[in-house]
């Protein structure tokens, strides 16, 4: 029962996979049936070569006949390989490039509009790491099943005409060589079997030693493996796996053993049945020498091309059941990416107002916001301060729209949160993460984060923001990283966070700025020149800072202390020192070290 | 890879033999199985088409009975013994070419990690380890290598055969009565036939070998759109750029970036088609030809009589066979030279590794007790570039001292960390380690006296112990104490496993994410667990609140009492617990004290610390800033 649903699944799933086909490339389908056809074609003309020759020969034909015949079959043969040859290499172009060009850019796009939530749950993580491998082998997956569809319905054919073809000797000789071919398939299932139980032992073995590999190639562990015996460990790591691995396959050779003598006895057997009949047949049926051989080679050929459509064919199914990944990622909920024009004058001078908003992540035991009620008024500086772990970062997410509320509701203006959502939302805010991530591409494309963009707009925010655009050779078209271009530039880490405040700084009609850890990574008097010069970065939005140095607090209108999700302490800096609370604590305990009595 | 495979026959034989070598060395039952493979190989051909045809001309010429038999029983039974034989060594041979293959590799990355550190930014040298890493596949690998090298060796042998048998059919041409016309032709010149049929074989595998250097040369290009695409799906997939993509809308971005890539994706797979197609035209015009010659001559030889119909199919198979295995011998010699072109890789990166620009011959490490670092009138740029990020410093670091390095962005700090731990040589001037030039001692013995967690700190997918620990046997109570000095415990105590528990999800098991602030505290953890003189820390504390940073701090007073230290910080307060500060100024030392000292002389740090401090301090400066 379970094999017939698997069997329906995976034509289920083929029927997918060319409706993706049909709506963007018609002209794969109609090449796939023209090289299953002369891949199905050439192996039957093969072995007719002979016998017709052969039978030429036999019946005393002139030679001019014969030289005639030979050099037609030379023509067709010609013909036929040539378009063999021609459309299985334009074939294999065509799904490579349906592969990359059609099927993993979907992907991509899913990846995209999906909801941030949806996309951090590790079971999306593993669901698009599955879906995401079925398009990345020449051999496997999405290409996979396309190749292996073709060589089958190709095998299948050619094996019609074998089967035609010793029909014509005697029905039971197809029918005994499917029998024996059965059997010796039951006995490959038997190893597969005994494959599959130690597949899992063998999986983990060969992801670990890959990872060792690829870690030990890669160069940016080079100071861990210098430095901290990174390298001596994994060397070790590797040793032991080795170990392990070579008892893996012993158990697999004595496992696997029985099976192995059966299939061979069976190929012995075949043979024996084969020649028998075939020697019979010319000694006491009188068939020709001519006949001998087509069935000769008709016979020999069966199985292997049985073998070959049984292999393909299972190798397709595999393949045709990862193509379920790719229908079930492509299922998943997206995110609103229409771009609704917004009047953002609507919005400017707005508050943002938090009613009762609580959000839990999946599988925690507890809220991460839990009932949050706070108003940030429009040209106001907050801090967000709190322990790792207090919410914050949270906060911050549901503020900008990454995240949505269990309960409670957030509002901008007037207008509800759930009325904007995707792309609206985002562009009220600009945000300067914590971790600032340079992109392969210009200077200028990674502040403005698009490809067209104003120059003098990203070049004064990029001052503004600290960055002297001048002392690149290329100005905004300077190349960042060395990933696809040696004379890229790495910036610094402190170049890189003015990139990451220019980046928010380029934003039009936004109604708040957010900044995780604005200044982690500068030194204290660059430090100070951004909060010296917060009004003119800012200019008078609203923001929030999130920072461990409560330095940023000072120059905050209010600040709000998190603890386990919940708002425990609010007000200005004064007013929360006078209540010696949490607050008074962690400025105590940073400002320490900077009084002179020394701790 | 357009650089001219230079080697020549008898190198690249040279090459192969040292290879094998190396081989059987990993697997030492390697060498013998496969000689008796190769035994198959050489019989195979025979068994496919010379005893079938045997067969048949003697059951239509001869008639003999007995024979018959006999020569089926043969043909059946050596088919059994071959495919019992192919089954029994095929298992072993697979398993021993994995352990070739593994051990192959895990040498080669031990070259990575002999090379001198500054190789490792070198364009060159990270294109190797691409190439390294793309060549997983084990069609290039050294085994198949030595595995086609043996077919050849059989192919070429099993053609001896052959040609004996054909040597009937050949050398029959003077006695062939004199017949006119293409018939006569045709029958008294089978050798000038077959060496026309084997000539067009010829052709076509040449034609072959072009394609190749074709797809070297496509193959750069092809792997570069390949980095690419993988880095655009990569920028989909990672968690870490996910915020970027949304809030900034990044995915149009992208979106461009692909739809330019796959236009010219296609065009480059269009553009390779072309050659491929036409080497494949030229091989199908070759295999047409021959098979019309092939044909021709055995039937005027059959037309004049010398040979039965029933050999005509026994010649017809046996020259079919010679055709194709010169083919193979030639496909094989075309795949060996690739496999070479990849082995010439690795060696580079063996030659690399050991072209260091250290000195060979290093001295005997003195075991001493004082753990002394000296530098002398250091001086370095990076290679390559020409502004000198490190200006004649010196300074000596005395041991139990807490040193703070200190300076703006750029001014060389960790540049300083780096000539200290060796990673890269100083172009004047020279680091002494208790007397002695570090160049010239052995690099593992000296780095054992240091431990260092960069901003850049790397976890490998493993427990969180044997991530502190770096060592597959550990102790558990100072894995443990480690941890907890880190201010790692609490977190420890939540988690299930403790501190068997696997960090990174690579492999399909049980594992935690931890945040940026969690993830340092285990590299500080890795840190203390060394336990060594030294003590080197780079903005260890950037991801932590500020309980957590007092906590370290606190923790690296107490507990460092006999280990020196260096810290490079911006957050200033971690100065108050060292000794003594350098402040590092556009590569060098500016300013040499103790804080008070420093704190209360005009000058850079006094500048730094009342811009931090001024942050804190309500009395000195009144109102906030604006």
């Amino acid at each position: 029962m379970a094999d017939k649903e698997k069997k329906t699944e995976t034509w289920r799933n083929v029927g997918y996979l060319f409706q993706i086909l049909k709506k963007s490339d018609l002209f794969v389908f109609c090449l796939m049936f023209f090289t299953l056809l002369f891949q199905a074609v050439l192996p039957l003309w093969q072995i007719y070569i002979p016998k017709r020759l052969l039978s030429l020969l036999i019946s005393g034909v002139s030679s001019e006949k014969l030289f005639q015949n030979i050099c037609f079959v030379g023509f067709i043969t010609l013909l036929l390989q040539g378009c063999s040859t021609l459309t299985k290499r334009r074939y294999e172009t065509k799904i490579s490039l349906v592969r990359t060009g059609i099927f993993r850019v979907m992907l991509i796009q899913k990846l995209f509009r999906m909801k941030y939530a949806l996309f951090m749950e590790p079971a999306t993580r593993e669901l698009t790491a599955r879906a995401w491998n079925t398009t990345w082998s020449n051999n496997y997956g999405v290409e996979g099943v396309m190749r292996r569809l073709m060589e089958m319905m190709a095998a299948f054919l050619t094996l019609l005409g074998f089967v035609g073809t010793l029909l014509m000797l005697h029905p039971l000789i197809p029918i005994l060589l499917f029998l024996l071919a059965g059997i010796d398939r039951k006995l490959l299932h038997k190893k597969s079997e005994i494959q599959l139980k130690l597949r899992k032992e063998n999986v983990d073995v060969g992801q670990r030693l890959d990872y060792i590999n690829e870690t030990m190639q890669d160069l940016s562990f080079g100071k861990e493996i210098r430095i901290m015996g990174m390298g001596k460990f994994l060397i070790g790591w590797h040793k032991s796996l080795m170990k392990e691995k070579k008892v893996l396959f012993e158990r697999e050779r004595t496992d696997c053993a029985p099976a192995d003598y059966l299939q061979i006895l069976l190929a012995v057997l075949r043979e024996v049945l084969i020649y028998g009949y075939l020697i019979y047949a010319v000694w006491q049926k009188g068939v020709s020498v001519a006949d001998f051989s087509l069935y000769f080679a008709a016979a020999m050929s069966f199985s292997g091309t049985l073998n070959r459509l049984i292999t393909h064919y299972e190798a397709f199914s595999r393949d045709a059941a990862c193509i379920e990944d790719i229908r079930e990622m492509m299922a998943l909920p997206e995110e609103e990416m229409t771009e609704l024009t917004l009047n953002y004058e609507d919005f400017a001078g707005k508050p943002i107002i938090f009613r009762e908003v609580s959000y839990r992540y999946p599988a925690a035991k507890q809220d991460a916001v839990s009932n949050f009620t706070y108003t940030f008024e429009a040209g106001k500086y907050y801090a967000l301060v709190g322990e790792n772990g207090s919410g914050k970062t949270t906060l911050i997410k549901l503020v900008c729209g990454l995240l949505e509320p269990d309960s409670g509701e957030i509002l901008f203006g007037e207008v509800d949160g759930r009325k904007l959502s995707g792309w609206a939302r985002y562009a009220l805010f600009g945000m300067v993460f914590q971790d600032i991530n340079l992109y392969a591409f210009t200077l200028g494309e990674n502040t403005a984060m698009e490809e067209e963009y104003d120059p003098l707009q990203v070049h004064s925010a990029l001052e503004t923001a600290g960055l002297c655009v001048n002392t690149f050779p290329k100005g905004l078209n300077t190349i960042l990283r060395r990933d696809f271009d040696p004379e890229g530039i790495d910036l610094s880490g402190g170049q890189s966070q003015c990139l990451a405040i220019a980046r928010a700084l380029c934003r039009e009609g936004v109604m708040m700025t957010i900044l995780d850890e604005p200044t982690a990574a500068l030194d204290p008097i660059a430090e100070r020149e951004i909060y010296n010069h917060l009004d003119r970065l800012l200019q008078r939005k609203s923001a929030i800072f999130i920072s461990h140095r409560l330095a940023s607090t000072r120059f905050c209108d209010e600040i709000l202390v998190m603890q386990g999700g919940t708002l425990i302490e609010e007000g200005s800096h004064e007013s929360l020192m006078a209540l010696g609370g949490i607050y008074t604590q962690m400025f105590e305990a940073q400002s320490s070290f900077y009084r002179e009595e020394g701790n | 890879m357009s650089e001219k495979n230079g080697y020549r026959f008898h190198q690249k034989l040279k090459l192969i033999m040292v290879l094998t070598k190396k081989a059987v060395s990993y697997a030492p039952s390697y060498l013998p199985m496969r000689v008796i493979q190769l035994v198959l190989q050489i019989f195979a051909p025979f068994l496919i088409s010379v005893f079938p045809a045997l067969i048949l001309d003697e059951l239509t010429v001869h008639n003999n009975l007995q024979k018959l038999l006999l020569l089926t029983l043969v043909t059946v039974f050596l088919g059994g013994i071959s495919g019992l034989m192919d089954y029994l060594l095929r298992r072993r041979l697979s398993q021993d070419a994995f352990v070739i293959n593994q051990k192959i590799e895990l040498s080669i990355n031990e070259a990575f990690i002999r090379m001198d550190y500054e190789k490792l930014e070198d364009q060159k040298v990270q294109e190797l380890s691409q190439l390294a890493r793309d060549t997983n596949n084990h069609a290039s690998s050294l085994e198949s290598m030595i595995s086609t090298f043996f077919s050849m060796i059989g192919q070429c042998i099993s053609l001896v055969g052959m040609a004996a048998i054909l040597s009937r059919l050949l050398f029959t041409d003077g006695k062939v009565e004199k017949i006119s016309g293409v018939v006569g032709w045709l029958a008294r010149n089978s050798v000038i036939c077959l060496l026309i049929a084997l000539a067009l074989c010829l052709i076509s595998s040449r034609m072959n070998g072009l394609l190749l250097k074709v797809y070297e040369r496509y193959d750069k290009k092809f792997a570069a759109l390949g980095r690419e695409y993988k880095y655009y799906g990569q920028l989909a997939r990672d968690e870490i750029y996910v915020k970027d993509i949304r809030t900034f809308r990044l995915y149009n971005l992208i979106n461009r970036r692909i739809e330019h890539y796959c236009q010219r994706n296609k065009k480059l797979m269009d553009e390779v088609n072309i050659p491929e197609i036409f080497t494949d035209m030229t091989g199908n015009l070759m295999m047409a030809l021959e098979l019309v010659i092939v044909y021709a001559m055995v039937s005027s030889k059959v037309l004049m009589g010398v040979i039965s119909i029933g050999e005509f199919y026994l010649y017809i198979s046996a020259i079919t066979q010679v055709i194709s295995l010169v083919r193979a011998v030639f496909e094989n010699k075309n795949s060996i030279d690739r496999c070479l072109m990849y082995q010439q890789a690795y060696c580079k990166i063996e030659e690399l590794a050991e072209k260091s620009i250290w000195i060979k011959e290093r001295e005997e490490i003195h075991k001493e007790c004082g753990n002394t670092l000296v530098f002398e009138h250091v001086t370095f740029a990076y290679p390559g570039t020409d502004k000198q990020v490190i200006d004649d410093v010196s300074f000596t670091l005395h041991p139990g001292e807490k040193l703070a390095l200190v300076g703006r962005n750029g001014a060389g700090k960790t540049t300083l960390v780096k000539l200290m731990l060796g990673l890269y040589k100083p172009q004047k001037g020279r680091i002494l380690w208790n007397g002695q030039e570090i160049g010239k001692l052995p690099y593992e013995e000296y780095i054992h006296n240091f431990s260092a967690v960069f901003q850049d700190f790397k976890l490998i997918a493993s427990s969180i112990a044997e991530n502190v620990a770096m060592e597959e046997v550990w102790d558990e109570e100072k894995v443990k104490k480690s941890l907890y000095d880190a201010g790692f415990s609490s977190l420890l105590a939540s988690l299930k496993e403790g501190v068997f528990t696997q960090l990174l999800g690579n492999f399909n098991q049980e594992s935690v994410n931890l945040s940026g602030g969690e993830a340092q505290k285990i590299a500080i953890a890795r840190a203390f667990y060394k336990e060594a003189p030294i003590l080197i820390l780079d903005e260890p504390t950037a991801a932590l609140d500020p309980i957590a940073e007092q906590d370290i701090f606190i923790v690296i007073r107490k507990k460092l009492q006999g280990q020196s230290a260096i810290f490079i910080s911006h957050r200033l307060s971690s100065c108050r617990i060292c000794d003594r500060i350098l402040v590092l100024d556009n590569g060098k030392i500016l300013q040499d004290g103790s804080h008070n000292i420093l704190a209360a002389k005009n000058g850079l740090y006094q500048t730094m610390w009342k811009a931090q401090k001024g942050f804190y301090m309500e009395e000195e400066n009144g109102a906030k800033y604006s």
